[in-house]
């Protein structure tokens, strides 16, 4: 080796670099060691090692020290690639747990190179989701609900779509990633084109998913079932999605020869369910078998109707792709003695009052009135509330008058470690969002007709000329001065903190929320956030995150972090009080944002239904009278239908799965204030 | 009084009919409210037809066109007109607002919400029944023709609370509602425009319509058809389908690379 560019390092060299790498570390038999063990590396991996040590000295010395002790072994079985992906992880974990962790993770090398090794060739959940979520929301026009499920099966109830967590039946990532999709499709597929209903015969013998049933957990009819399924629906989406059943054949391969005879009818455009079960029932009478297919989505009936019931779907729909499908209503011995009939909008009820069905009743914490409720403790001892509030009676048609009891209430810090947490989570994005909301401040404004600037402005010169020539006095604003755009703009948002929202929703909050602030710490935006609750008119919360007078610093991303589920919705007194406070910004455009999980609602008096949709409304009434612009966002994917009435003076969109929130609530505020 | 000479920009005039596949009683109603002297708002996502509506309109009419993109430098002095000095003489120029009016042709000023407040404002005496200019700089009062007529456009998909036309302006004009047409006649103005087969116009469509299904969804908007014709156009001058979407749809709805990556997954699916 003559370059001296690419020679090894000596041990001095290296010696040296460790030595600065961790300045003052008193572990130097340590450091003597793992010096020893990089001398004889190539140059190119002394390099990589050292690179990574100084990186990871500014995380822990300890840690860093370990990591390269071990560098020379772990640099025998991996590649720079997998090496880097080792250090980043073993790094990450410091994060996450603590030194202690992370030095065992670097320490249990097999495990690691196990994972790494799988890992390469796996598709999981996560990685794929986010495209698979948009591909069927284009192709159904639905926001579809899609889980994960326990028993790694793909499989529907017709209202969840549930897939493994991983997939590895292909030999690469790219494939497996192909294969979710393909099985998702195949999925919505199913209750787009009737897998759980049939027309009704020739004879007018309605074939319903009852049928389905017959086949019990006889493995091999569901098999059979499955694969004569997949036939029939890959001809259905031929019409519409060429492309995509060319890329499922590519990756099923050729058919099975047992299903030969199938083909011909399965793959008319026009054949049902029935047709299916026909040839199905054709093939039970032979001993035909056919291994099961990688890319066929498992049916299982028995599982399918009992979620059905269990959701009381006795309107009988399908949740998605519903549009061209209706199922039968259920014979009454499939029912085992729960109440079926649920309220239906206009039906025995009085004109207006909200249903209280199913597609509302997915809040948790909301009660049936018949419920017996637990008093209250604090009921009798409410101190002097910081606030009083008006509220509207829709009945009345009329305020009654200071009504809803504010407090003040300080939120419990969080975990101080959850916003690093988040923010490694969304780094990508928050750099995109960054780099959006750098365009928006980054445009200056001229101004034109000013007293000083740094150039002239010639339409003012020119009337200047004409002025004086005409005898009339001419103005002395004659130059155009450059400004920073100057936004004026205050925004409040409004947090739901109800204990319907406990769990994802209220992550999402957060973690949108912490996104925000990121991404808004480049503008200079006056915004504050309130998170609000309350249980009864006497005891309305609402919960201070960031002030408007506030930075965003260690104590609000505490806050934050502390955000979590607490009572009931009240929602108007709080769109009342947050608007006031935004009201007494000086700015020139207020907005008011808030984030809630579903309809308000409030346990107690007669705020749930009617009342409290009307008080809400009017509270965005007078906001909107007041000059305050309000957007609503709601993560609520069946109650749509109330909204447009809720939040009449407000535009608001609908986000249906919560894990969609952060990254839309930041496109939202963008589009709303540039 | 120095001596006033006018110049007085082009004004299109617009000979050949403009191809406008009519969606639904649009065309009677714009003639209506021409004959009644009303300003005529033209509200829709952008790309869905809103200008080549009003070309048609102004050649069915035989009246001259003037438009204006608006934005949010744009001037009083921009739309009235402005003084100049040539050699000696100060001489005053038509803006294209003025031009219009002393014409009698059709101004249509397109995404009225991107101009400032202060110049939305000179328009309001033209959409009234006063149906004047007035030109404060040389204290002139134009009195709109007959002819004369105002037309508006704005996009209300996805309005920011910065921008919003003020109700005493938009309380002025007879609104129109604008929106992508039905599959059926987007998929003739594709063929038709962009000059490709009906299957492939259909398909084109067919994926349009799968991309607006993701509005409010990670898009803004989905494909306009001003989109899908571009994408047809490539295909007709020998572009492969799937390239011709990836660049025409795919690439320029959005930046999110998730979110490209699944309109691709959609290119591919429909071709
Ligand atoms: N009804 C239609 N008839 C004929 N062509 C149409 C029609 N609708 C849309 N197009 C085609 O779409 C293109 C875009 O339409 P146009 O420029 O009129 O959109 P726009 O609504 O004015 O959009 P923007 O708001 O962005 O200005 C046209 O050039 C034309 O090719
Ligand atoms: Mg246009």
């Amino acid at each position: 080796m003559t370059n001296s560019a690419v020679r090894r390092l000596f041990l001095s060299e290296i010696e040296l670099r460790v030595e600065n790498a961790l300045p003052g570390h008193p572990d130097t038999v340590g450091m003597q060691r793992a010096v020893q063990g990089l001398e004889p590396l190539s140059r190119a991996q002394q390099d990589l090692v050292l690179h990574w040590l100084e990186a990871a000295a500014q995380s822990s010395f300890e840690l860093a020290l370990h990591m390269a002790t071990l560098a020379p072994q772990a640099l025998e079985r991996l590649d720079a690639e997998g090496f880097e992906i080792w250090v980043l992880n073993g790094l990450d974990m410091k994060d996450r747990e603590d030194v202690p962790t992370a030095k065992a993770f670097f320490r249990d090398l097999d495990d690691f190179i196990l994972r790494y090794r799988y890992n390469d060739s796996v598709a999981t959940f996560d990685d794929v989701i986010h495209r698979t979520y948009i591909f069927l929301q284009a192709i159904s026009g639905e926001a579809l609900d899609i889980r994960v499920d326990e028993r790694d099966k793909a499989w529907t109830d017709t209202q969840v779509m549930y897939l493994p967590y991983e997939l590895a039946a292909l030999p690469d990532a790219a494939s497996n990633r192909k294969l979710y999709k393909v099985m998702a499709t195949l999925l919505w597929a199913q209750t787009r084109y009737g897998t759980f209903y049939a027309e009704p015969g020739e004879d007018g013998q309605a074939v319903t998913q009852n049928a389905l049933l017959r086949y019990g957990s006889d493995e091999r009819a569901l098999r059979l079932l499955a694969a004569l399924e997949a036939v029939r629906l890959e001809a259905k989406l031929l019409r519409d999605l060429p492309g995509l059943v060319a890329e499922i054949a590519e990756l099923r391969g050729p058919w099975p020869a047992e299903l030969e005879p199938a083909l011909p009818r399965l793959s008319q455009p026009d054949a049902t369910l029935a047709d299916t079960l026909e040839v199905l029932d054709a093939f039970l009478k032979t001993d035909v078998d056919i291994p099961a297919m990688v890319h066929a989505a498992t049916i299982d009936p028995t599982q399918t109707m009992k979620n059905i019931r269990a959701e009381k779907r006795t309107d009988g729909k399908p949740r998605f792709g519903a549009q061209e499908i209706a199922f039968e209503p259920f014979p009454s011995d499939f029912d085992d003695g729960e109440a079926v009939g649920q309220g239906v909008a206009g039906e025995d009820m009085e004109p207006g009052d909200m249903p209280s069905s199913t597609s509302l009743g997915k809040n948790p914490v909301r009660r049936n009135d018949d419920v017996v409720m637990p008093v209250n403790p604090n009921t009798q001892l409410f101190p002097e509330p910081d606030f009083k509030y008006d509220e509207w009676d829709y009945k009345r048609g009329a305020y009654r008058e200071e009504w809803c009891h504010l407090y003040e209430v300080p939120v419990a810090p969080g975990d101080p470690a959850y916003v690093n947490q988040v923010k490694h989570k969304y780094r990508a994005y928050i750099w995109q969002i960054r780099r959006q909301l750098e365009m928006i401040k980054g445009e200056d404004k001229m101004l034109s007709r000013q007293v000083d600037g740094e150039e002239m402005d010639i339409d003012a010169m020119i009337e200047h000329v004409i002025d004086h020539r005409n005898g009339s006095e001419p103005s002395d604003r004659l130059f155009r001065r450059r400004v920073r755009n100057e936004r004026s703009l205050a925004v409040m948002f409004m947090v739901d903190m109800s204990g319907s929202t406990k769990g994802w929703v209220n992550n999402a909050e957060r973690e949108s929320l912490i996104l925000l602030c990121e991404a808004l710490e480049l503008l200079n935006d006056n915004y504050a956030i309130y998170g609000f609750s309350g249980w009864g008119h006497k005891r309305c919360e609402i919960y201070p995150v960031k002030r408007f007078d506030e930075q965003y610093d260690d104590s609000v991303r505490a806050k934050i972090a502390g955000i979590e589920g607490k009572d009931f919705t009240r929602m108007g007194v709080a769109v009342r009080h947050l608007s006031k406070l935004l009201e007494e910004q000086g700015a020139r455009h207020k907005l008011l944002i808030t984030i809630s999980d579903g309809y308000p609602d409030d346990f107690g008096d007669e705020y749930r239904n009617n009342y409290g949709i009307e008080d809400t409304r009017r509270a965005l009434q007078e906001a909107h009278e007041r000059g305050i612009r309000s957007f609503c966002v709601t993560i609520d994917r069946q109650g749509a239908d109330y909204l447009p009435h809720l939040y009449g003076p407000a535009r608001y969109e609908v986000v249906p799965n919560a894990y969609r929130l952060p990254m839309r609530m930041a496109e939202i505020y963008r589009h709303l204030t540039t | 009084m120095t001596k006033q000479t006018h110049i007085t920009p082009q004004l299109m005039r617009i000979d050949e009919e403009p191809f406008y596949q009519s969606v639904d009683d649009e065309i009677e109603m714009f003639e209506a409210a021409a004959k009644a002297g009303l300003p005529v708002l033209l509200k829709g996502p952008t790309g869905c037809g809103k200008t080549r509506f009003v070309e048609h309109m102004a050649w069915k009419l035989k009246r001259p066109l003037v438009t204006v993109s608006c934005h949010d430098d744009l001037t009083t002095s921009d739309l009235i007109g402005r003084y100049l000095i040539v050699g000696d003489e100060t001489v005053w120029v038509d803006g294209p607002l003025t031009a219009a009016v002393r014409a009698g042709a059709i101004c249509y000023l397109d995404e009225i919400v991107e101009a400032r407040k202060d110049t939305t404002v000179v328009i309001h005496p033209l959409a009234d029944a006063r149906r004047v200019l007035n030109i404060d700089k040389h204290g002139e009062q134009v009195e709109a023709p007959p002819e004369f007529m105002l037309v508006i456009s704005y996009n209300p998909g996805y309005q920011s609370v910065l921008k919003e036309i003020k109700p005493s302006t938009r309380q002025r004009f007879v609104a129109f509602d604008f929106d992508y047409p039905t599959a059926a006649v987007e998929a003739k103005i594709v063929a038709a425009e962009g000059g490709v087969s009906d299957d492939i116009a259909q398909k084109l469509v067919k994926l349009g319509q799968m991309t607006r299904n993701l509005k409010g969804a990670g898009l803004d908007e989905g494909a306009s058809t001003r989109l899908l014709v571009h994408a047809a156009q490539l295909i007709a001058s020998g572009v492969k389908p799937q390239a011709a979407c990836t660049a025409a749809v795919a690439r320029s709805l959005s930046d999110d690379p998730d979110m490209t990556a699944s309109l691709q997954d959609l290119v591919n699916a429909v071709f």
